[in-house]
Parts: structure tokens; C-alpha cells; sequence
């Protein structure tokens, strides 16, 4: 009979400690590939790809967060990618092959946003060179 | 949903209203879906229409990305989100350059984008390539992949010990994989049941596999190794002369970290050939040849060979010799060649698997060609009409614009980079308006009598091949006939 309150308050404790958590939101951007940035609030523990997606930010996720493509690949800013835990071998064996790797390079749908996200920039790759032929300027609008 | 560009589509929009634009796409795999995907999200009133010489749409998702890995699969379905699209009409079975002229489409359309990517194989030519048991990768691929052309291919694993693949990138090793499934990995694949009834119970031995230059030059990713290494039934073994030459000063240097100039081709380097130290060793010819002749006792020995050139292939006492030129590298770091040793030897085998690449081709002799690079002449996708001029309103997006090389992320950047300079031509004005030309496109087809498959009858196909799977506990069984195929138009 003792322990029943125990474990109650264990259990309001817990939850307590899980809604607490689930609800803590975090604020950051993500530079787009023509430079814009799109500003996101989201709760922590979600990966970039699935708040990317959310937010309409334009990363793929060719294999659904299987880590079996590199095409969610996202770039950190230098001392948020250095907090984080370091990525497991086969995170690395897709970043051989990313893109427009950087030392900063992450893939999107393995890292998970906390508290050390508030106000960063997530850099999405670029994939192109400006390129404008035969002289033709795009005309301002 | 409108994505990147997004402020760029408002622009567009607000520019061409009430002005429509039609685009046709040639060839529906990764490069095709992905560029009509986009043109939808960044650009307001258009009409696009997928040509594909196959009746089922995604190219090499379908037929080339090995059916082990439904994981990277599953991206068709986000490309294929295309077909929501009323404006999106999907022609299968429709070949440009034979049932439709370039010329045919350069009238129809606002402008046309060429992702037709590599449907040839680069050629080895040595003597002997004709003979039975020697196969393409591509020929293999396309068999345990049902290709319609591929399905009937004439192999079989009976008595086939020793498999030799010459070439050392990823396909070498989707192929090795596929051979060395045990029956409960291959029921998992989408693989038809006559294929794995060869393939199952096969007593293959040693597959060993072939590159021209050094152990850092080839072309694995360390991402197909490790897979594989996870895999019981292989066993990784290295030849202890190959690792001598192949380790020169100039090698070791394609591993050093160098900076950010050379991207990742150092940090691969490095980390693969890391890796690749925790291989068994093979010490020496005499230990290789009695590996080569022993039974395996269930496991498969995977070794990788290096500096061999192909000679010839001849056909010995019921045996496949292969000849093999020995060489060594020479030239500077990143740019280091074979150079023919005087050393030759053979192997001898029951199969052999060429695997020394795609290579793109010429569908319409009105299309402007690279034929040293074997793709469409462009210039980061704009197609050119000679070495000073651009062929405005046409495009190249994904193999044919690159070269058949990389995966699923560099065949998106590059159909990206040319989505972004195709819209500098829109907003220079260079894009005529053309209404949607569907009702011409369906007379002209049916003028010829080209039966196709729009998304419709794609959609069945694909719900029954799901659910044909479902019930043997697959991800999908492919039919691998056009007649079957057409009989759901
Ligand atoms: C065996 C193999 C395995 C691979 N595995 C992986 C993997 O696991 N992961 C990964 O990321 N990448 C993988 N890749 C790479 C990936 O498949 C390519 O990056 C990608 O398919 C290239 O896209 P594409 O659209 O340019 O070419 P394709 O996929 O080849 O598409 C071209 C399409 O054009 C059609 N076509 C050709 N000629 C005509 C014509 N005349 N008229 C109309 N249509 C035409 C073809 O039928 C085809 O459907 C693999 C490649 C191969 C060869
Ligand atoms: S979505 Fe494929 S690795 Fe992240």
C-alpha cells in the first residue's frame, strides 16, 4: 500500500518531466538556396528534415530519414556543429558523398534540435553557379 | 506546396499571368521527376509532359538501384507527387528521337529538357567480350531489376564458382551483393521468382573484382563496403602485391586532408582506405590460387584486385580465361594513370561481369553532341547549337548533362543548377508562350499507333504490383512484360 503513492508520484513526475520537455520551443532560421531566410518555432526533439518540411524550407529527403541518400544534407554553423555529439560512421560514409560538403555538414534527418538551436543559421547547400548567357541580365523587377 | 523560389514563383507569376508555357521532359527518372517537380513549385501556369521510352516511369530507380535497397527506392514516390498535377501528363512507351523528333518537340513546347540519362554501355573492346558467360553490368542490373527487354536474359549459376567483375565501382559491388543473398534476403527484394530461383542455392565461390588503377582510385563508396561487410556470408580480402603499388607516395597524398579545394575526394579517400586496412590480407599468388580453387564452405570471398587492364577473354576447357595486363600508377597526385608493367597472367572463371560504366548516346541526329564526353554539348544545362551559341530552350538535366556518374544528391544538384540558369532565360524574356499541346501530342501518337501509358494506368500497375507483394510478403512483384503491362491501358 506504501508504494502506490510512490509510484504515483514517480509517474506525475515523469510526465511532468516529458510535457515540460515536449513543450520547450526553440527559434532558428534556415538559409535557403537563393539566400532567403525562413524563420521556424518548433518544439525540440524533431529533426531538421521533418522541420524543414513543416516549414516548407526546400530540403529533400530522398530516402525518408532511412540514411541511405545524402540529399537531406544541411550545413551547421562551426560551434553549433561542435556541441553536438559527433555523427555515427555511416552519417560520415554519406557525407563522403554530399554535395558541396563542408566540415560543418550534417545530414538533416540525424540531427535532432534542442536548446543550442535558439537564433543559429542552418545553411542549406548550394548547388549552382549563377550563370547568365549570351549577356542577357536578368531584368529587375 | 511552393518551396525554394517561392519568391521567385510570385515573380514569374506576376510577369507571364495569364500567359501559358509547356515544357516536355524526356526521360522520367530521377533527373526528369525532379526538374517537373520544380518547375511546378518555382513557376505559375505551366503545362509539362513526361516523354519515357519505358512504359513504367523512374528509370534507374526502377531498373538500375539494386532491389535490396528499397530503402533509396521509396524516392519515387516523392517525385512521382508530380502526377497530382492536372497540368502533368506522363507518356510511357514513348521513345524521342524515333516515335517523336526533336524537331517535333522543339515546335511543340515552350522549351525541352533533356534527361534522357545513360542507356548504352561503355565499350572494353577485347577480344572475347561476345562469348557466353560474359555479361555487361547493365544486361545483369536490368535482369534481377525485371526490365521487360532484360527479363528473358540467358544466364545461369550452375556450376559458376569464380566471377570475375571488371571494374570497381558500385554496381561491381550492387552485383556481387545480389549474387551472394541467401534465399530469405532475396523473398525480401523485389526480384521475380524466376530470377531468384537462379539466383538461390547458386555455388558461387569467389568474386573477384577488377580496377585499372590503385586501391584509392576506385570507385567504391564506403558506404556500399561497410553494408556489405555487415553481411555474414562475405568475406573482404585484399592481395598483398596490389596494396605495395597501389599505397605509392602519390596515393597516401589523395588521402591527406588538402582543405576544402578538394571537396570530399580526400576525406573519401581517407576514411575508405581506413576501412578497407581491416580486410583480410591474401599474401601471395600461391595462397590466391589455392583460395581460388577451394570450396568456400558457405561463405563468399570477395576480393578486390588492382592495376589489372583487361586483354583478351578465351574460352579454355570449358573455362573463361581472362588475360590481364599488370600495371603500375604514374602521373601526379589526383591525376595518376595505369602504365602497362611487363607482366601479364590469367584468371580463370566461370563468369564474367563488365562493369566499366553507362555511357549516354545520341537519340536524334538534330541534337547537338559532346562525343568526347558522350553527352548532350551543354553548358551547366543550357544546351548549346555550336561552341559560341546556346540553343535556347533547350535544357539538360541530371546523366545526359553530366556524365553518368554520382547519385540521387549530385543528379538533383545538377537538374538544380539547371532549373536556376533556365529561369534567368524566362526572366530575360527568352521563353515563348505556348498553349498546353496535349490534343496535338495524342494525334500525332496515335497517327503512329504508339500505344503509351499515362499516370492513370501507371497508377493501377503500381497498386497491383504493391498488393501482388503484400500477399507474398514483398515490396512489390514488377510485371515484367509489356503485354502485361499494356493489358492496363
Ligand atoms: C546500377 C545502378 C545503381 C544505382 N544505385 C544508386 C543508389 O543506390 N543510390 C543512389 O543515390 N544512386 C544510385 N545510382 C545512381 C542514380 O541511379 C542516378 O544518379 C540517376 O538515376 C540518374 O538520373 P537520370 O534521370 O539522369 O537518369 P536515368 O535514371 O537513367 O533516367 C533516364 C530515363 O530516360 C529514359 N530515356 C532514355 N532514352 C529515352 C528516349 N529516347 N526517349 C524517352 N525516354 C528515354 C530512360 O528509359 C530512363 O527512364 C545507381 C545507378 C546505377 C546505374
Ligand atoms: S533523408 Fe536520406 S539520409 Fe536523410
Amino acid at each position: 500500500m506504501q508504494q502506490l503513492p510512490q509510484l504515483l508520484i514517480l509517474m506525475i513526475r515523469l510526465f511532468s518531466k516529458y510535457s515540460a520537455s515536449s513543450s520547450k520551443m526553440v527559434t532558428f532560421y534556415f538559409k535557403n538556396k537563393d539566400n532567403s531566410l525562413t524563420k521556424v518555432t518548433t518544439p525540440i526533439g524533431q529533426n531538421l528534415l521533418q522541420i524543414a518540411h513543416k516549414n516548407e524550407v526546400d530540403l529533400e529527403g530522398a530516402c525518408e530519414q532511412s540514411l541511405a541518400c545524402s540529399t537531406c544534407h544541411v550545413i551547421l554553423p562551426k560551434q553549433l556543429y561542435d556541441k553536438l555529439p559527433q555523427p555515427v560512421p555511416e552519417e560520415e560514409d554519406l557525407l563522403d558523398l554530399a554535395y558541396g560538403l563542408t566540415e560543418t555538414s550534417r545530414l538533416g534527418c540525424q540531427v535532432k534540435v534542442d536548446e543550442k538551436f535558439e537564433n543559429v543559421i542552418i545553411q542549406l547547400p548550394k548547388a549552382t553557379r549563377n550563370f547568365y548567357v549570351d549577356g542577357h541580365k536578368p531584368k529587375p523587377h | 506546396m511552393i518551396k525554394f523560389g517561392s519568391n521567385y514563383a510570385s515573380k514569374i507569376q506576376h510577369l507571364y499571368s495569364n500567359k501559358p508555357f509547356s515544357f516536355a521532359i524526356i526521360g522520367s527518372g530521377p533527373a526528369g521527376l525532379y526538374t517537373a517537380k520544380h518547375l511546378f513549385n518555382d513557376i505559375e501556369n505551366i503545362n509539362i509532359h513526361v516523354f519515357e521510352q519505358d512504359l513504367c516511369p523512374t528509370g534507374l530507380i526502377r531498373y538500375g538501384m539494386a532491389p535490396d535497397h528499397q530503402r533509396i527506392k521509396r524516392v519515387a514516390e516523392e517525385l512521382l507527387t508530380i502526377k497530382q498535377n492536372e497540368h502533368c501528363h506522363y507518356f510511357g512507351g514513348v521513345s524521342i528521337g524515333k516515335d517523336i523528333t526533336i524537331n517535333e518537340l522543339d515546335q511543340l513546347y515552350s522549351a525541352v529538357f533533356y534527361a534522357y540519362g545513360a542507356q548504352i554501355d561503355k565499350p572494353l573492346n577485347i577480344q572475347g567480350e561476345q562469348l557466353q558467360n560474359v555479361y555487361s553490368a547493365r544486361q545483369i542490373v536490368n535482369w534481377y531489376n525485371s526490365h521487360p527487354d532484360y527479363c528473358d536474359l540467358d544466364i545461369d549459376f550452375k556450376n559458376k564458382n569464380n566471377i570475375a567483375i571488371i571494374g570497381n565501382g558500385n554496381v561491381a559491388l550492387d552485383i556481387a551483393r545480389i549474387f551472394g543473398l541467401d534465399q530469405d534476403e532475396l523473398q525480401k527484394t523485389d526480384i521475380n521468382e524466376i530470377s531468384i530461383d537462379k539466383l538461390k542455392n547458386n555455388q558461387i565461390n569467389n568474386i573477384v573484382i577488377i580496377g585499372r588503377r590503385g586501391l584509392v582510385q576506385s570507385q567504391f563508396s564506403l558506404k556500399e563496403l561497410r553494408e556489405m561487410t555487415k553481411l555474414s556470408q562475405f568475406r573482404f580480402l585484399l592481395y598483398k602485391p596490389d596494396l605495395l603499388w597501389s599505397l605509392n607516395e602519390e596515393s597516401q597524398t589523395e588521402c591527406k586532408d588538402l582543405g576544402v579545394n578538394y571537396g570530399n575526394v580526400t576525406r573519401g579517400n581517407r576514411r575508405k582506405l581506413e576501412f578497407m586496412k581491416s580486410f583480410e590480407i591474401i599474401e601471395d599468388e600461391a595462397t590466391m590460387n589455392s583460395i581460388l580453387k577451394q570450396g568456400s564452405n558457405g561463405r563468399i570471398n570477395v576480393i578486390l584486385r588492382f592495376l589489372l587492364t583487361p586483354l583478351k577473354i578465351e574460352l579454355k576447357e570449358n573455362k573463361l580465361n581472362l588475360k590481364l595486363q599488370h600495371n603500375q600508377l604514374a602521373g601526379k597526385p589526383f591525376n595518376q594513370v595505369a602504365m602497362p608493367l611487363d607482366q601479364q597472367s590469367i584468371l580463370e572463371c566461370d563468369m564474367i561481369i563488365k562493369s566499366v560504366g553507362y555511357q549516354s548516346h545520341n537519340i536524334d541526329n538534330d541534337i547537338p553532341w559532346n562525343s568526347e564526353q558522350n553527352i548532350v554539348d551543354n553548358s551547366d544545362g543550357c544546351i548549346k547549337k555550336d561552341p559560341t551559341k546556346l540553343k535556347t530552350g533547350s535544357y539538360a538535366c541530371g546523366w545526359i548533362k553530366t556524365g553518368p556518374k554520382g547519385v540521387i544528391d549530385s543528379t538533383f544538384a545538377s537538374s538544380q543548377e539547371t532549373i536556376v540558369n533556365f529561369k534567368n532565360h524566362m526572366d530575360a524574356d527568352l521563353i515563348r508562350n505556348v498553349h498546353d499541346p496535349y490534343e496535338q501530342v495524342v494525334n500525332l501518337l496515335r497517327q503512329r499507333s504508339i500505344n503509351y501509358i499515362d499516370f492513370k494506368v501507371w497508377d493501377r500497375i503500381n497498386e497491383f504490383e504493391i498488393e501482388q507483394g503484400q500477399k507474398a510478403k514483398k515490396p512489390r512483384i514488377k510485371l515484367m512484360r509489356n503485354r502485361d503491362l499494356l493489358q492496363f491501358l
